[in-house]
């Protein structure tokens, strides 16, 4: 199975559109989380999730694709899972800035991550989609040490 | 002396790095608010939902009453920032810690937290330096 989710804050229909497109080809099932009525016809649609269900997709999926959140990619890092990311454009409407540029950027180096921009991309990246993400943090425990010492 | 500590996020990629921050914190009483979440007592608002604003700092006031943080840590968006003002009020220590997905300027909340903050983190070395923040490393 291959889970999509948008995140839980905007709707992102170029990735829902380009997903249904492309589930014809595919051997497997995806499910997509959307966050507003998106009419697909081949794959399984729900508006939003609760932590616990969409943990347990994550867990279900072979692979996830999402819009490029940092969220995306710490769920597929927990959950040891290769990861599509596509980033939102300012310009199309699908967010307040191009962050998520500026994130997906960040992230195109690291194990398991693959960044696609749009159908094309996305239909080559499924088929390369094997390696997991893995959760390399740099400097996470000086971060966790500083803030600690806040406390002092 | 054991610190009350209150996290407040966002949900998404916001919540999941407050998580990631919670281990700082062990030892001590640690509540994590998540703004939107369901069944919450805080809403989620963003600059496209202004009308919200007021709301939020009501029950940021509310929360910060019932709970009595002393160390106030949000990691975005504006529900922490709003939280972050209501907690300079009950004389809390208050802590930003950028999002990570701002790798290349510091967020819009956070550029306002920078006035209301007693520590602002950026995750990323180049803006902790242009924006005069502290860098401490990442979660990401």
């Amino acid at each position: 199975m291959i889970f999509v989710t948008v995140g839980t804050q905007l709707p992102f229909g170029r990735l829902i559109d380009a997903m249904d497109n492309l589930a014809a080809d595919l051997k497997e099932c995806v499910v997509a989380q959307t966050l507003k009525h998106t009419p697909c016809n081949r794959i399984e649609v729900i508006e939003t999730l609760v932590e616990e269900r969409f943990e347990q997709r994550c867990a279900e999926a072979r692979c996830l694709v999402g819009h490029a959140g940092v969220g995306t990619y710490l769920a597929a890092c927990r959950h040891r899972k290769p990861v599509i990311l596509m980033p939102r454009r300012r310009d199309f409407g699908e967010h307040r800035s191009d962050h998520q540029m500026a994130t997906a950027e960040v992230l195109a180096s690291r194990p398991g991550v693959q960044i696609v921009h749009d159908a094309d991309d996305l239909r080559r990246a499924l088929a390369r989609a094997t390696s997991p993400a893995i959760h390399a943090p740099r400097g996470y425990e000086t971060l966790l040490s500083e803030l600690a010492s806040l406390m002092a | 002396m054991s610190v009350s500590v209150l996290l407040v996020s966002s949900g998404g990629g916001h919540a999941t790095q407050a998580r990631l921050l919670r281990p700082a914190f062990q030892g001590h009483r640690v509540t994590h608010v998540i703004a939107g979440s369901r069944g919450g007592d805080l809403d989620d608002c963003s600059l496209a939902t202004p009308w919200r604003v007021p709301r939020c700092f009501w029950q940021s006031w509310q929360i910060m009453r019932r709970e009595r943080a002393n160390l106030v840590v949000s990691t975005g968006a504006l529900p922490g920032l709003i939280m972050l003002i209501v907690a300079r009020g009950f004389g809390a220590q208050a802590i930003w810690v950028d999002s990570v997905a701002n790798a290349k300027t510091l967020s819009l909340s956070g550029k306002v937290a920078r006035k209301v903050a007693h520590r602002i983190f950026s995750q990323w070395p180049d803006i902790a330096e242009r924006e005069g923040v502290r860098y401490a490393g990442a979660v990401l």
